[in-house]
């Protein structure tokens, strides 16, 4: 069974949406749809996982049998491991237990994030079947999602979803194999009916997801086949393709994030951005507030914020730059982290954070030296700010590089 | 987000933390002042103008209320909210 | 945040047909030179 969680050269997907949409469009009343929007993810989770075949066990009267393979399927795992979530959430909210039900929820996300994200889990004897459960479901972008809901709860800024609301928050099946990381506050802001659907409306959507697949399908692939080799290259040559190696890892996100925004726009499901033209981006603090938006969003609330503050609240205003600079490090590091649990990721996490306090540091040190109006015309200088922004892209590209070095040579 | 007396004391700090943060004397704020407005008001700006904030109104705000208020308008609500709870 | 759809309100009919021309020609050319198969890099991230 292909566990990939989205071919989209497989119809899966597609017959999803379009039963979605048919489905969710008509329906005006919030009840109602929210529990059919939970009813076509989990079907969609079943159509990934697959769903055991018990007639003929049943049939047979063989009980044991289809309490085993019950048991062993990773479609009911996964549903109880969303009703265990609605429970914890439930619990947070209430005080239940005190601290309790988040301690236990932070081990149980760390334990199932190790499986999922350390490369050698995949050669152990029965954890290799639960990473591939979690890898169909995109566990690591849940994880992000259950925490963010875990934190607002906690501080009362929102109540706890109900059931059907923890599924469609959790695991909505167009945001699935790579996000986009929506925030539990926005989730819970959106309209429980979604203004109708016009044809205009429509018209954006379907040019979204067509936007999307051109990007990937035509662009992308085309540039790849015909300009990336396998081979080594000189010095220059190595540059351009490093370069288009980033360009092309754009294109192709950028892209499958276009493809589940339009879609969530054809069902009336709010779904974050994602890109914001990167490429524009004159330093790594403004390349960061265009890049994986949601992730750097979740980054910036969850991480960032609560680190600098409380260094900053700690030894005071003066010291806001090495507080900074502190608080990108553990971001950055646990960001790398996030995306393979591996030193590469964690050098590409850490070469992030040094460019970004590099470029707070300089700012600052300019912002002293130039002063105001001598300030404002050295970031309006168009020589200026071309050099800052092949700087930037640059220095993306490059440590981009890193993350593709085989594993055996970075331990 | 109703209407908000610009000339109140609340708004008179504020506009002293921006001509602070932004180095600039002569600037000046209104209710729909946003990120937008201004270069380099990027996240750390966003940061540091919090932590100015809490100084001088002597309050504490959470991670979400850092993250979430999108103009000053919001942003003077939020401190007299949280003034307001310190009694 | 600007995105590519941030723009409101009805399109004309005129310019519905010439967009839709175009989805037409994409999702064609999607189906002509795409890879069978090819999965998206970052997912699995």
């Amino acid at each position: 069974m292909d566990r990939s969680p989205l071919d989209l050269y497989k119809p899966d997907f597609w017959y999803t949406l379009a039963i979605a949409v048919l489905v969710l469009v008509p329906l005006k009343a919030p009840v109602v749809r929210k529990w059919a929007w939970a009813a076509i993810n989990l079907a969609f989770l079943g159509v990934l996982l697959g769903v055991p075949d018990l007639w003929g066990p049943l049939q047979r009267q063989a009980y044991l049998e289809a309490a085993r393979m019950l048991g062993a399927s990773d479609l009911l795992r996964v549903c109880a491991c969303l009703f265990v979530a609605y429970i914890v959430l439930q619990a947070v909210q209430r005080r239940w237990l005190g601290v309790i039900p988040l301690a236990l929820a932070g081990l149980a996300l760390a334990t199932l994030f190790t499986i999922h994200k350390l490369p050698s889990t995949a050669s152990v004897y029965r954890l290799a079947d639960v990473k591939s459960a979690l890898g169909a479901i995109g566990f690591s972008y849940a994880a992000l999602r259950l925490v963010d809901a875990l934190r607002l709860t906690h501080e009362g800024r929102h109540a706890a979803p109900d059931l059907p609301s923890t599924i469609n928050y959790l695991l909505p099946f167009h945001m699935l194999a790579a996000g986009p990381i929506q925030g539990y506050a926005d989730f819970m802001a959106q309209p429980a009916v979604p203004p109708p659907l016009g044809a205009s409306d429509a018209l954006r959507a379907v040019e979204r997801i067509a936007l999307g697949l051109f990007k990937k399908y035509v662009i992308a692939d085309l540039l790849e086949s015909s300009l990336l080799t396998p081979f080594p290259t000189p010095f220059v040559f190595g540059a351009f393709e490093v370069m288009l190696f980033y360009f092309l890892l754009y294109l192709d996100f950028s892209a499958y994030s276009d493809i589940t925004v339009g879609a969530g726009r054809l069902m009336g499901v709010a779904t974050p951005e994602n890109f914001n033209r990167p490429y524009v981006a004159r330093n790594l603090v403004d390349f960061w507030d265009r890049w994986h938006m949601s992730l750097s969003q979740f980054i910036y609330r969850n991480i960032f914020i609560p680190v600098q503050m409380a260094l900053v609240r700690r030894t005071g205003p003066k010291s806001a730059l090495w507080c900074g600079a502190v608080a990108f490090l553990v971001s950055f590091l646990l960001c790398g982290l996030w995306h393979s649990l591996d030193v590469r990721w964690a050098m590409w996490g850490m070469m992030h954070a040094l460019g970004l306090v590099v470029v707070v540091w300089y700012r600052a040190w300019l912002k002293r030296r130039l002063g105001r109006e001598a300030m404002n015309r050295y970031r309006a200088h168009l020589g200026i700010r071309l050099l800052a922004v092949v700087l930037t892209q640059a220095y993306v590209a490059v440590t981009l590089q890193v993350v593709t070095w085989p594993l055996e040579l970075s331990t | 987000m109703g209407m908000m007396n610009q000339t109140s004391e609340t708004f008179a700090r504020l506009q002293k933390i921006f001509q602070d943060v932004f180095l600039d004397d002569g600037l000046t704020i209104s209710a729909e002042t946003n990120s937008n407005d201004f270069e380099g008001w990027d996240s750390l700006t966003h940061v540091t103008l919090m932590v100015h904030v809490e100084r001088v109104f002597d309050i504490q705000f959470t991670s979400s209320e850092i993250a979430a208020w999108k103009n000053v308008g919001e942003l003077e609500q939020l401190i007299e909210a949280r003034v307001r709870l310190k009694g | 945040m600007n995105g590519p759809d941030s723009t409101n309100g009805s399109i004309p009919a005129w310019q519905i047909a010439v967009r839709l021309v175009w989805v037409v020609v994409q999702l064609s050319l999607v189906y002509a030179l795409g890879a069978t198969g090819a999965q998206f890099v970052y997912q699995g991230f």
